[in-house]
């Protein structure tokens, strides 16, 4: 009886012990729950630096009145174009993926940088009026009056037309974000190969998986790391 | 033998008294009568009298000679003359007093002084030096130089040969500095500059990067600095500011302009307008005193800011331009200097920033009610060339006769102030021909810009847009400077 029991429990132990190894094989091999990096994901690339940099050096031309760099991008706090990566999975560590820059969100931003940097335009205007012995009123509704009577259109349309391109070109912005092709996951790195015509050009960046977040840490082909991290959240799992 | 000396006695009082006379009458100038033939590209032409007024071909020509020989082409006009007034008319037929064009008449007098004599132009008052004599016959006729009548006619007037001149009835007035410099004539003045302030675009420049004396136009840092209080809320227009004792003394001394009182209240506007138009020293003293407390204080913050406009060749002693002496056994004797290139960029930076300073150097006088005063500019060349706004003169024997002119322009898309330097002219004749001169040198580069700009740049940018900040705000000034 006792050694029954005996045989049972070792029996009971030996099966257990299978299970978890076939299931640390699984893990191992088969499981790709934490490398599964599939999905559409969406990050927001920050423009305020560059909005703000070519902002700050045209209103530096104006004399007798100053805002300072920090100040500008300050008020431009917060200009983001949305990037989306859709990765989808075909085998156990690679798949395809196409990434683009979301051409509404362009606009947004866009749109939002003007209208900061038309604000801030405004306010210099006034004083500069002031100092010139104006008595009219320059808030900023009788400022844009007297921009619209000057140039026949709003301050915004016209530091659209006229004054510095706060944000890289859509253009450019998907040379630099937007492609599509196969990409493959190992030990942390995701290799992208952009089909460009027959040529691939192939970028290779550290990232973790983080629960719904997507974190590219670093390009492994780059001298430095500017730009990065980068943040995708996962908007959609595949 | 008492009557013998009485009369002994008058005829030395009159000898003394003749005496007295002399020197008056020798000072009051000499002309050398001579000739010069006149021709005209219409085939017109004639002996025309002139005067060289001190020196040999310092000449000044006979307006009734020019009158007669302009008559029946598209330059005529009429002419009166009266004793210490010129009347001039373009494009009204002349009528001869019955000499023109003939030598000189026995008897003629030429022992006359040259003067700002009243002039106008079309009924415009002018500005020009001239010598107005009265000839044997009676009447009188008027010596005005060649380029001066050029200018006012709008004529191409050259010198082919000697005692030759060559009136191009065609060709409007042209100068071009660049020969002047070639002809040595800027060796009467320390520098000059010409640009347009709006642009910073130099159209051209003599000596421009040399500093000079600089006199009374350093007034015009002086108003920089009361208009920056203005606007930083340190002072207002119409605030009053109480005359110092400081103040009261210069007045009285024989630097003073308006009769200041100490103790006494006058507005920053008044004050302002003292300084700018008949170059009141004690004004801008009373400006510096409201500004900085005192013009020690007042001239360091002086220095500071013309530092801070990047006027690298600037040093300043004084608010107003007058020489200043140190207290040292040996004192030395020391005045404002700036070169034309930062005059250029301080009259910029004025024009850009507080426009309104040519409501008031526009003016050709102006009151100031607390004074009940009227005051004059001195600017002549505000009545030669109606595009002039200002800005400011300046005399001292060492800084010579500086002008520093403004003019407004407009190319059909944009308003632009052109200004022009002259420091150091040998006296203010000169200066008001450099001026002048440089001045029409400058609208005329301005409109071949414009011209040019037309055929060219238009079809790049039909919006004619400004893509600068400043150029831009500008624009908008002057927009709301309309209303």
């Amino acid at each position: 009886m006792r050694k029954t029991a005996k045989t049972v429990v070792l029996v009971l132990l030996f099966l257990t012990l299978c299970a978890l190894l076939a299931f640390l094989v699984y893990l191992h091999f088969f499981s790709t729950r934490d490398k599964d990096i599939s999905g559409q994901w969406t990050t927001e690339a920050d423009m305020t630096g560059e909005a703000a940099a070519e902002a700050y050096i045209w209103l530096r031309d104006m004399e007798a009145v100053s805002v300072s760099m920090e100040e500008v991008e300050s008020r431009m706090e917060g200009l983001t174009v949305q990037v989306s990566l859709e990765l989808e999975q075909t085998d156990r560590s690679e798949g395809t993926f196409r990434c683009y820059v979301v051409p509404g969100s362009y606009e947004d931003c866009s749109r939002a940088a003007y209208e900061a940097f038309a604000a801030l335009f405004r306010e210099l205007t006034a004083k500069r009026l002031r100092m010139a012995g104006y008595t009219g009123a320059v808030d900023a509704d009788a400022v844009e009056a007297l921009v619209t009577e000057t140039f026949g259109m709003s301050t915004v349309s016209y530091l659209m037309s006229c004054g510095p391109a706060l944000m890289p070109p859509l253009e450019e912005l998907q040379g630099r974000y937007d492609g599509d092709g196969a990409y493959v996951t190992d030990t942390g790195i995701l290799t992208r190969q952009f089909k460009a015509g027959d040529a691939v050009a192939t970028k290779s960046e550290s990232y973790i998986r983080k629960d719904s977040e997507l974190i590219l840490t670093k390009d492994i082909g780059a001298d430095d790391s500017e730009g990065y991290p980068i943040v995708y959240v996962l908007r959609q799992t595949e | 033998m008492k009557k013998k000396l009485q009369k002994t006695g008058c005829v030395i009082l009159c000898v003394i008294m003749l005496c007295a006379a002399w020197p008056v009458r020798t000072a009051a100038g000499f002309g050398i009568p001579g000739y010069c033939q006149v021709q005209t590209d219409g085939g017109g032409g004639g002996l025309v009298k002139t005067l060289d007024y001190a020196y040999a071909d310092n000449t000044y020509l006979s307006l009734r000679d020019m009158a007669m020989i302009l008559r029946d082409t598209d330059k005529a006009f009429s002419l009166e003359v009266a004793k210490n007034a010129v009347a001039l008319n373009p494009g009204e037929t002349y009528v001869p007093a019955g000499a023109e064009n003939t030598p000189w008449e026995e008897g003629a007098n030429p022992d006359i002084s040259l003067k700002r004599n009243e002039c106008k132009v079309g009924g415009q008052k002018v500005s020009y030096y001239t010598l107005i004599m009265q000839t044997p016959s009676g009447y009188y006729d008027c010596f005005m130089m060649a380029a001066d009548l050029a200018m006012i006619l709008d004529v191409d007037i050259t010198v082919p040969t000697a005692d030759v001149l060559q009136i191009r009835l065609q060709e409007p007035f042209s100068v071009l500095p660049v020969d002047l410099e070639q002809d040595g004539y800027f060796y009467g003045v320390n520098g000059v500059l010409v640009g347009d302030a709006s642009t910073g675009e130099i159209y051209y420049g003599y000596q421009s990067d040399t500093p000079f004396p600089i006199a009374s136009t350093s007034k015009l840092m002086t108003c920089l600095l009361t208009l920056e209080a203005v606007s930083a809320g340190q002072l207002s227009l119409d605030q009053q500011v109480v005359v110092s004792e400081e103040a009261r003394r210069l007045a009285v001394s024989d630097d003073g302009v308006v009769p200041l009182e100490a103790g006494g209240l006058i507005t920053v506007r008044e004050l302002l307008t003292g300084a700018l138009l008949p170059s009141s020293n004690e004004c801008a003293l009373c400006l510096a005193e409201a500004v900085a407390g005192s013009e020690e204080a007042f001239v360091q913050l002086m220095n500071r800011r013309a530092s801070e406009l990047g006027l690298s060749q600037a040093v300043f002693f004084n608010c107003n331009g007058l020489p200043v002496y140190t207290e040292e056994s040996v004192p030395a004797k020391r005045q404002n200097r700036m070169s034309a290139e930062d005059m250029f960029r301080l009259a910029s930076y004025l024009l850009k920033v507080y426009p309104q300073i040519t409501e008031i150097t526009s003016m050709e006088k102006a009151k100031l009610p607390s004074l009940d005063l009227e005051v004059q500019n001195t600017n002549p060349l505000l009545f030669n060339v109606p595009e002039v706004t200002g800005l400011k003169t300046g005399t001292t024997n060492k800084a010579g006769a500086c002008l520093v002119t403004s003019l407004a322009v407009d190319d059909g898309v944009a308003g632009h102030d052109l200004v022009v330097i002259v420091l150091g002219a040998e006296g203010s004749v000169e200066r008001t021909r450099v001026s002048e001169l440089l001045s029409r040198y400058a609208l005329q580069v301005f409109e071949a810009g414009t011209e040019a700009a037309a055929d060219e740049d238009f079809a790049k940018a039909p919006e004619n847009l400004p893509v600068h900040a400043e150029a831009a705000v500008q624009r908008i000034i002057r927009t709301a400077r309309k209303r």
